[in-house]
C-alpha cells in the first residue's frame, strides 16, 4: 500500500495535470449531401487544460469538425462527447459551458460592440457588468459604443473573442481566431490565450497558420483529407520527427553526394548546391560525412535542420498522400 | 421566451426594420391624407356620417395594397438581421433550443405586424381629426367613428394575412438570400389579386388571395366570402390553416437544418 507521503504532489501541480478529455470523438464521420465523406473515422481527444491546436490545410475538415462539436451538424456516424456528456443528448448543458468563435465573428453591424454583447448576455443570462470586463480583456473598452460595421477585421476578431468569453466558459473552441489581426494583435491574442489557459480554461484552436500554433499549443491534432494523421503533445510530434535526423549540406557535387548517400536519382537536383540528407541515428552522421568526403564531395557547409511544425506537417501530409 | 424576445427586439435597433415600419406607415398615412384633401368636395355629403365611408376606404387600401407587401418586407427585414451578420451559426451554438429561437422570431414578426396595424388604425383616426380641422365641410366632428368596426376589421385583415406570414417565414429560412422569398411573395401577391376577382374556386385555396377575399371591399368576388367555421369565412379560415401548417413544417425543418 502506498503511503500518503510517497505520492504527495503539490495541489497546484495536480491541477495542471490533464486528467480528462474535454472533447472526445469516436469514429466521427460526416459527409455533406451528394459528396464523399468530409471527415472519416475521427478519434479526437482534447485533454482538460490543454491548448489544443487543430491544424490542417483549407478544406481538410477543421470547420466541419468544429460545427459537429457544436451540434450545428449531425454526424453521419460516430459519437461526440464533450465534458464526458454525449451530444446531441446533452446539447444545452454542453453548449452552456462552451465559448466559440466559428470562422468570422457573427456581429450585428448596425449595433455597437456593447449592444452585440448585451444581446449575447441576454441570451445567456449573464450579468451586464461582465460586458465591460470582457471589453477590457480584449482591448476594446474604448470602442464599446462604436458600431461594429466601422470595426477593422482585427477589432471584429477581438469582439468575437469577447463574445466567446462572456459567460466565462470552461472550454473555448476558436476557429482561426487570429484571422485578420496585425502582428501586434496576434501577439496580444496569443498572450490572452496563454493567460486563459493559466486560468484553467481548455482551448481548442484551429488554424492553418502553423507558426502561430507552434508558439502556444500544448497538444496538436493534424487533420488531412478528413483524417487525423497525428494527435498528441507537440513534444511527442517533435520527438517523432527527431527519430530521423536531418541535415543540409552545401556542395558543388550534389549528384555525387546523393549517390554516395544512397538517395534515388532525381532530375534537376544539380540546379541547386544544397542537399537534404536523413539518417536514423545521430551517431550515423560522422560516418556519412566521412563517406562523402572520401568519395570526392567538397563540403562547404553542413547544417542540422530544425524539426519545426511546418516541416513535420508537410512530412505527415506527404506520407498520407 | 421574454428573454429571447428582448434579444430579438434589441437586434432591430438601427436595423432596416426599424426604419422600414415608420417609413411605410408615414408614407401610407400621408397618401391617405393627401387623397382625402384633394377629393374633399366629392367625398363630403351634408348631414351624412362620413366616418363609415372614410374608414372603409382606408381599410380597403390597407388590405389590398399595404398589408401583404408589408408582411413580405417585415419577415425579410427580421430574417435579414441574422443573414447580414451571418449569425445563424452563432445563434444555434447557444444553449437554447432551436425551436425557441424559431418561435421568438415568429412572435416578433407577428408583434410587429400587429403593432403596425394598430398604429395604422390610430393614424387613420388621427388623420380623420386632422381632416376635420383642415376641412370642416367633411363634418367628421359631428359624428363618432365606429371604433368597433375599425378594430374588428383591422383584426380580421391581420388574421387573413397570417397565411402569407407563415409562407414567407418558412421561405425566408429555407433560402439563404432574401431575393427568392421576396420574389415568390411578390409574384404571389400579384397572382392573388388577379385570382380574387375571378369566379373560380382557386382564390379560396390561394393564401395570397385571402386578405382580398376575407372582407367585402367591393373588389373580390363575393362568392368567396361564405362563412365556413366559427364565424370565419374562407379567407380567414384558410389563412389561419395555412399559417399553422407552415409554422409546423418550418419548425420541423428548422430543427433538422444543418448549419453550414
Amino acid at each position: 500500500m502506498l503511503l500518503v507521503e510517497e505520492i504527495s504532489i503539490p495541489l497546484t501541480a495536480l491541477m495542471l495535470i490533464p486528467f480528462l478529455n474535454m472533447i472526445s470523438t469516436n469514429n466521427l464521420t460526416y459527409a455533406y449531401a451528394r459528396q464523399g465523406p468530409t471527415l472519416e473515422n475521427l478519434d479526437l481527444n482534447v485533454p482538460e487544460g490543454a491548448i489544443y491546436g487543430f491544424l490542417g490545410a483549407n478544406g481538410a475538415g477543421k470547420s466541419t469538425t468544429i460545427r459537429l462539436l457544436l451540434s450545428l451538424l449531425k454526424p453521419t456516424s460516430g459519437d461526440v462527447e464533450v465534458f464526458g456528456l454525449a451530444l446531441p443528448k446533452h446539447r444545452k448543458a454542453i453548449l452552456a459551458r462552451i465559448g466559440c468563435l466559428i470562422e468570422s465573428p457573427a456581429l450585428y453591424p448596425q449595433l455597437s460592440a456593447r449592444d452585440n454583447l448585451t444581446i449575447a448576455a441576454t441570451y445567456r443570462q449573464v450579468d451586464k457588468a461582465r460586458i465591460d470586463e470582457v471589453l477590457t480583456l480584449v482591448g476594446l473598452a474604448e470602442h464599446g459604443d462604436k458600431p461594429t460595421r466601422k470595426f477593422s477585421m482585427g477589432m471584429k476578431q477581438r469582439l468575437g473573442l469577447a463574445l466567446a468569453l462572456l459567460h466565462d466558459p470552461e472550454l473555448l473552441i476558436l476557429d482561426e481566431p487570429t484571422n485578420g489581426l496585425d502582428p501586434s494583435g496576434i501577439i496580444e491574442i496569443r498572450q490572452l490565450l496563454l493567460e486563459l489557459r493559466a486560468a484553467g480554461k481548455t482551448i481548442m484552436l484551429s488554424s492553418h497558420l502553423l507558426g502561430e500554433l507552434e508558439k502556444i499549443v500544448s497538444h496538436l491534432g493534424i487533420l488531412h483529407g478528413g483524417q487525423l494523421v497525428f494527435e498528441g503533445t507537440t513534444n511527442a510530434l517533435v520527438d517523432r520527427r527527431k527519430a530521423k535526423y536531418s541535415l543540409e549540406i552545401q556542395t558543388p557535387h550534389v549528384n555525387l553526394a546523393a549517390e554516395l548517400a544512397g538517395l534515388p536519382a532525381k532530375e534537376g537536383r544539380d540546379s541547386t548546391d544544397r542537399l537534404e540528407l536523413q539518417v536514423s541515428e545521430k551517431s550515423a552522421i560522422p560516418a556519412l560525412l566521412r563517406r562523402l568526403v572520401k568519395g570526392g564531395v567538397d563540403l562547404y557547409a553542413v547544417r542540422p535542420l530544425a524539426s519545426d511544425l511546418e516541416s513535420i506537417f508537410l512530412q505527415l501530409t506527404a506520407e498520407k498522400n | 421566451m421574454l428573454r429571447l424576445l428582448r434579444a430579438e427586439t434589441l437586434k432591430l435597433k438601427r436595423s432596416t426594420a426599424a426604419y422600414l415600419l415608420p417609413a411605410i406607415l408615414l408614407l401610407v398615412l400621408g397618401v391617405v391624407l393627401l387623397a382625402h384633401s384633394l377629393d374633399v368636395h366629392r367625398l363630403s355629403l351634408l348631414d351624412n356620417d362620413p366616418w363609415p365611408r372614410y374608414l372603409k376606404t382606408t381599410l380597403t387600401t390597407y388590405a389590398m395594397l399595404v398589408i401583404s407587401p408589408l408582411c413580405l418586407l417585415l419577415v425579410a427585414a427580421v430574417l435579414y438581421v441574422e443573414q447580414q451578420a451571418d449569425a445563424w451559426k452563432q445563434l444555434y451554438a447557444l444553449p437554447i433550443s432551436r425551436g425557441k429561437i424559431y418561435q421568438s422570431k415568429l412572435f416578433l414578426i407577428l408583434g410587429l405586424l400587429l403593432l403596425t396595424t394598430l398604429l395604422y388604425c390610430f393614424g387613420v383616426l388621427g388623420i380623420g381629426w386632422l381632416l376635420n380641422i383642415l376641412f370642416p365641410e367633411y363634418e367628421l366632428a359631428y359624428f363618432q367613428p365606429d371604433y368597433n368596426y375599425l378594430f374588428v376589421t383591422a383584426g380580421s385583415i391581420v388574421l387573413s394575412t397570417l397565411g402569407i406570414v407563415g409562407i414567407q417565414y418558412v421561405l425566408g429560412l429555407l433560402f439563404k438570400g432574401l431575393i427568392p422569398a421576396l420574389g415568390i411573395g411578390f409574384f404571389g401577391i400579384i397572382a392573388g389579386f388577379i385570382l380574387s376577382t375571378t369566379e373560380t374556386l382557386i382564390p379560396q385555396y390561394f393564401p395570397f388571395s385571402f386578405p382580398l377575399i376575407a372582407q367585402d371591399f367591393g373588389v373580390a368576388n363575393p362568392l368567396h366570402r361564405e362563412v365556413l367555421l366559427l364565424g370565419m369565412n374562407q379567407g380567414i379560415f384558410g389563412s389561419i390553416s395555412c399559417f399553422l401548417v407552415c409554422v409546423v413544417l418550418g419548425y420541423w425543418w428548422e430543427g433538422r437544418r444543418e448549419v453550414v
